[in-house]
């Protein structure tokens, strides 16, 4: 396949950088990790096991924190190269990041950390040696998230946290986690939240898993209980909580590159599948309604690679915040979900048996149970981070200008 | 495209925009659809083609043209869609871009100038692909249904596809020649006209600089026709954001309620992806890239159904008004489906597109 990537290589300044880093992914991931479904024929614990290891050794050898300062444990390089890196991770089909929270509490570490929080919690998390979770939703705080009750009160030099989260994926087993709370209950909502990093061996915090649908231990509540937390794990400053996190709209810009690695390999695998599929008595592939259904995605994908292409370009021209980040965020959802509608299609009554149906084709079963995990993750894509209705709301009334509710 | 010619492009398509609006308004556009029977052809819109150097967009600066890109003529053609204009230029522009693509040297001199100065009205039959059966006999005539073509009756130069074989060639015919019949028909589309033409025996003159040029032809045909969607599609957003700010219902805005908001954010969504997607076509049939035909299906079937939601979500979002005969709402509407079927629907296309993807991947 005439892999598209999304950077015009022969032209920037990325190319022997991703060589480099291409030569050493496929040094270093094992041939067994590499066929289609390893992953997600194996359970929860072995999988994040692994990652860990996989992390460090990554790390060591110099391919972790591309865009984070030498001085801080990163590599020191450039936003392109970083989203050089996220694709080409997505390309060679390494493992999953063991800690999803790097681009989101790194970046926040970064902008608004205090010099011995930088000193302290970077390097360990971009070696993975600690885990982190972030704790913003809420029982009754999800879309509306600055309406979150968690409360810290100071006393003396600590504060002292009560209140529950939910959603928090991987707590059960990280190490950190950063936590919105109130910190004033008076004024606009959103102005009296700050963000806190937490131990999660701290006494008072008891966290406890909750399946996926897809059967995965994946997210968790998390009750804190009389939790103390010394005052100098502020980050950002009391009261400054919102600021800190939409301060991060740019990270996302690039971490999305990655994303569109990732689907790319999606779609390949969902046209290797048509081939093996059959349906009223021939490969799904000739069924023209079901080309129809293939095509349509495929032009989605391409459409989005063309924005790729743009965001990378915006990237390397040092572009500031992303006005497209709901679009973005959408068009990915929307997608991503249509993809997986079209792999039920191509597998009609098999889609759901974990070993295929002999009598609709000799499909591999490892390419057939990650494309059953694809299709249900993808229901979450228009949920977590903000869901297509508050992104559909965004567009509409910063982009459009239509008036709010 | 760079930094320098992107500025000029939107320069250029304000300063079309601003003309349009000023001497051929959507009111002056609706009095063209009520008269059926005019020859849909506003000379004030052809004047300022020729003079603005629209119509020359993609000739060759050596033949009277300004020879720019195919981008900087999907800058223009938005415009031009954007106000629905009515008349000949987009079919004039497509018979160039065939004499262009597939004429020698020689044919492109005798034709090009005329073009591009405005002399002549030109035209091209096959908008519909490769549904038609023009067959060349002896000495060149030609003949065969050519279907419905737009404005026929004011061309004066005709652009045929020819079967050759399995292959397909574009010919010229003297659309005011022998063996050359018209017949008009009505449109849905009062935006455009159309007539019915039949060869029987026209004398035909091949154009011989590629033979292949038709592939390369319906590729171009749909780029530029999707940009006249694309400008439909744009501007139908825009007055329909206009009326749901003002437009109060319970007290407020309807364009505060997410039934509203909603299905036009994702409307903006469509088109902006579907704006990536066409300039992106543009440059790569430019560039001869060997996906191209791919970036121009992908392109062209966006660019339908962007078109198609943007225009029927002009009509919903403006209620029982948007339904009226005297609001604009219905010419977008229209004329969006209608090169919703030009130069490949959007089962053809993604047919393409799908047919790519299963052949390039192991
Ligand atoms: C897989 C997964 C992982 C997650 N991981 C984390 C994590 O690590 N940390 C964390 O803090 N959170 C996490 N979340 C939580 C996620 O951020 C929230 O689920 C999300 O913000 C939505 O909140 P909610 O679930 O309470 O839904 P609600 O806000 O209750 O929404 C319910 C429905 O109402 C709609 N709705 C709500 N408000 C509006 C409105 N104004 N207009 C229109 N429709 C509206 C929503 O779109 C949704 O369809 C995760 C969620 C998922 C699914």
């Amino acid at each position: 396949m005439n892999i598209a990537t999304t950077v015009d290589t022969s032209a920037a300044e990325g190319q022997a950088f991703r060589l480099e880093f291409r030569a050493w992914l496929e040094a270093n991931i094992p041939h067994e990790w590499r066929p289609a479904g390893f992953w997600h024929m194996m359970d929860d614990q072995g999988a994040i096991a692994l990652r860990r290891e996989w992390e460090r050794k990554k790390y060591d050898a110099g391919w972790a924190g591309i865009d984070f300062p030498v001085e801080y444990g990163g590599r020191g390089g450039t936003p392109l190269q970083r989203a050089i890196y996220e694709e080409e991770m997505a390309l060679a089909n390494a493992p999953e990041t063991a800690n999803p929270q790097i681009p989101i509490i790194g970046p926040s570490l970064l902008l608004f950390g205090e010099e011995w929080q930088k000193k302290r919690f970077i390097k360990p998390l971009l070696r993975s040696d600690e885990l982190w979770c972030q704790g913003f939703s809420e029982p009754n705080a999800g879309s509306d998230l600055a309406s979150l009750r968690t409360k810290a009160e100071l006393q003396g030099d600590h504060f002292v946290i009560n209140g529950q989260k939910i959603w928090t994926s991987f707590a059960p087993i990280c190490d950190w986690m950063f936590l919105l709370a109130r910190t004033t209950s008076t004024g606009k909502k959103h102005q009296g939240l700050t963000l806190f990093l937490i131990d999660m061996k701290t006494p008072g915090i008891d966290a406890r898993f909750i399946k996926h649908m897809t059967g995965r231990l994946d997210f968790a509540e998390v009750f804190l209980d009389d939790v103390k937390v010394p005052a100098e794990n502020v980050l950002g400053g009391v009261d400054q909580g919102w600021k800190v996190i939409n301060g991060l709209l740019r990270e996302e810009r690039v971490a999305r590159i990655g994303q569109y690695a990732f689907y790319r390999r999606h779609l390949e695998l969902l046209v290797r599948f048509a081939k093996q599929a059959k349906r009223n008595g021939r490969p799904a592939a000739e069924d023209p309604v079901l080309r129809q259904k293939l095509g349509q995605v495929c032009v989605d994908m391409e459409l989005l690679r063309i924005h790729s292409l743009e965001t990378m370009a915006a990237i390397a021209n040092g572009a500031g915040q992303d006005q497209d980040a709901p679009l973005t965020k959408y068009s990915y959802g929307e997608t991503h979900q249509d993809m997986g509608e079209v792999f039920t299609d191509l597998a009609g009554a098999m889609w759901h048996l974990h070993e295929g149906d002999p009598t609709q084709g000799d499909v591999d079963q490892g390419l057939l149970r990650e494309l059953q995990f694809i299709f249900m993750r993808t229901r979450a894509e228009t949920i977590s981070g903000g869901t297509a209705q508050i992104q559909r709301n965004i567009i509409g009334e910063r982009v459009l200008g239509l008036p709010r509710a | 495209m760079t930094a320098a010619n992107a500025e000029e492009r939107v320069l250029a398509e304000d300063t079309a925009r601003r003309w349009l609006e000023q001497h051929c308004d959507l009111k002056a556009v609706l009095a063209v659809a009520e008269d059926a029977n005019g020859a849909g052809h506003p000379a004030q819109v052809w004047r300022a083609a020729a003079d603005m150097g629209w119509l020359g967009t993609l000739i060759p600066e050596k033949y009277g043209g300004l020879g720019l890109s195919l981008a900087d003529a999907v800058t223009v053609l938005r415009a031009l869609g954007s106000g629905v204009m009515p008349g000949p230029y987009l079919a004039t522009m497509l018979a160039a871009e065939a004499i262009r693509l597939g004429g020698t040297a020689a044919q492109q001199a005798r034709l090009l100038p005329d073009i591009a100065a405005g002399r002549v009205v030109a035209t091209v039959a096959g908008a519909r692909l490769d549904e038609l059966d023009i067959t060349a006999g002896s000495g060149g005539k030609l003949s065969g249904a050519c279907g419905a073509v737009a404005y026929a009756s004011l061309a004066q130069i005709l652009v045929v596809p020819v079967r050759n074989g399995a292959a397909t060639n574009l010919w010229l015919v003297d659309a005011k020649g022998p063996g050359v019949t018209v017949a008009p028909c009505q449109s849905v589309d009062g935006t455009w006209r159309v007539g019915f033409v039949t060869l029987h025996g026209a004398p035909g003159e091949r154009l011989e600089g590629d033979p292949d040029a038709w592939w390369r032809f319906i590729r171009h045909g749909a780029v530029l026709t999707a940009a006249d969607q694309l400008g439909l599609a744009g501007r139908a957003l825009d007055i329909t954001v206009d009326y749901v700010k003002l437009r109060e219902q319970f007290g407020r805005p309807v364009g505060a309620n997410q039934g509203v908001k909603h299905p036009l954010a994702e409307v903006y969504v469509a088109i902006t992806m579907a704006r990536k997607g066409l300039f992106h076509a543009a440059d790569a049939l430019e560039r001869r890239e060997r996906d191209a035909f791919m970036s121009a299906s992908v392109a062209k079937a966006k660019c339908n159904d962007a078109a198609r939601d943007a225009t029927a979500a002009m009509i919903q979002f403006h209620g029982a008004i948007g339904f009226t005969w005297p609001h604009p709402a219905h010419l977008f509407f229209k004329r969006a489906k209608r090169q919703e079927y030009e130069f490949g629907d959007s089962t053809w296309h993604r047919e393409r597109v799908a047919d790519h993807w299963l052949k390039e991947t192991a």
